[in-house]
């Protein structure tokens, strides 16, 4: 009796096993799909939200260019009359070309 | 060839080079005087006051006084002789200043020699001390820039102070600290190996030491220009005329105003580099013509705790060219 008793409850535990890894193998894509779609969501939200502070970020740079327009500056109206030369002119014996060539070689060097 | 051009409150100055390498200048007071007769006779009465002076005819029938002409007339008339440019920029708001800027640059640098030739002009930096709408480098530069491009030039700009470092540095490695006093603003330039690595304004400089006299002394700014400019008087030392007593005095408040912000801007400033050696000041302009002017600024330095390492302060060879000299320079570079 005992013997029909065990190899009944054998038989149920050896049904049961096979039920249960049959059971986890068939929901394991559906349980693995909700960790990976878990994994994807937060990962899509990371993304979206550093592309929107990055957005934010680069707005801030972009201005647009307000300097206000130079309208026709228009001297026809000003006739000058004895047609005189404006300005004196003041001779020197200055000569920059070291000067310059100093600078042009520090330019040079840098670039 | 290329050419340089200073653009400054007080003086127009262009800068070129003859046929030898020597540099000239050309120099035009930026002023004008505008006088509206009432009659035709007194039109042409004025026609006649005017023979030999610089002036132009505008549209209504006004006469236009130029230059160093414009403050003469306006001292006459017991009046204030005005500026096409008001603190080192044309104003936005005054389209008459435009015009007459306009026409006096366009006479001062003449047509290009040929078409595209380089002109570099200097321009303000941005003021520590004002906030004002009206102050706008962005639009100076444009009206500068465009009236240029109609003379066939191809302008560049570059700041004032950044000229005087060019012109005066070259025996320095251009490294050293320069100081533009101009009438309308003081622009100061930190450089090192070339680069300008600080640029600044102060809004106070000979205009407002004319400006405060005026005040004290009940006088017009012209006439207070005029004795300043031919006066003799020592910076903080005590004189026996009113307007340069006072003259005197306004001149020290305003060395002693600018080292103070030359310490509040450059103190701990982060584009500062460490300088391994001490400095040269140099200083140029109209302002620093006064007597007194380089040693009582040397005081004042250091009294206000400048805190750069300094070797000397100097006056520039050419004080009045000196900017239109650095432009020149960069414009065979730049």
């Amino acid at each position: 009796m005992n013997e029909i008793f065990y190899l009944g409850a054998g038989s149920f535990g050896i049904f049961m096993i096979g039920f249960g890894t049959g059971y986890f193998a068939g929901r394991l894509n559906t349980i693995l799909t909700i960790f990976k779609d878990k994994e994807t969501q937060s990962f899509v939200a990371a993304v979206a939200k550093d592309q929107k502070e990055q957005v934010l970020a680069a707005k801030k740079k972009v201005e647009i260019d307000d300097r206000k327009f130079v309208t026709d500056l228009s001297t026809d109206d000003m006739k000058n009359v004895e047609e005189q030369n404006l300005g004196i002119v003041v001779k020197t014996n200055d000569n920059i070309a070291d000067a310059t060539s100093k600078l042009a070689q520090l330019k040079k060097k840098k670039e | 060839m290329s050419k340089g051009l200073d653009v400054g409150t007080s003086y127009i100055v262009l800068s070129s080079e003859d046929e030898s390498g020597k540099v000239e200048y050309k120099d035009f007071r930026d002023a004008f005087y505008v006088i509206k007769p009432s009659t035709p006779i007194a039109s042409k009465m004025i026609e006649k006051g005017l023979a030999g002076k610089t002036f132009v005819r505008d549209a209504d029938g006004a006469f236009i006084i130029l230059g160093k002409d414009a403050i003469e007339k306006a001292v006459e008339r017991n009046d204030s002789a005005k500026r096409p440019m008001f603190k080192g920029v044309v104003s936005s708001k005054e389209k008459d200043a435009r015009r007459i800027l306009t026409y006096i640059l366009k006479e001062v640098a003449g047509k290009a020699s040929k078409k595209g030739e380089k002109i570099v002009f200097c321009i303000p930096a941005q003021p520590v001390d004002q906030e004002d709408d009206d102050f706008d480098v962005g639009y100076h530069e444009d009206v500068v820039k465009k009236v240029l491009e109609e003379s066939g030039y191809e302008p560049r700009a570059i700041n004032e102070a950044e000229a005087l470092c060019y012109s005066e540095l070259s025996d320095d490695d251009y490294t050293g600290v320069a100081l533009s006093w101009g009438a309308g603003m003081v622009n100061v330039c930190v450089m090192l190996s070339g680069d300008p690595v600080l640029t600044f304004s102060t809004t106070k400089s000979g205009d407002w030491v004319d400006r405060m006299a005026a005040v004290a002394t009940g006088e017009s700014d012209s006439l207070v220009q005029a004795e300043k400019e031919g006066g003799d008087f020592v910076i903080g030392q005590p004189n026996d005329n009113q307007i340069l007593a006072a003259v005197a005095t306004y001149y020290d408040r305003l060395i002693d105003y600018t080292t103070k912000q030359l310490t509040a801007c450059l103190d701990g400033h982060k584009s500062l580099p460490n300088f391994k050696n001490p400095l040269p000041v140099v200083v140029a302009g109209g302002t620093t013509q006064a007597k007194g002017f380089v040693s009582l600024f040397e005081k004042k330095l250091k009294a206000n705790g400048f805190p750069l390492p300094v070797k000397e302060v100097r006056h520039a060879s050419d004080p009045l060219h000196a900017v239109a000299r650095g432009c020149l320079i960069a414009s065979q570079i730049l």
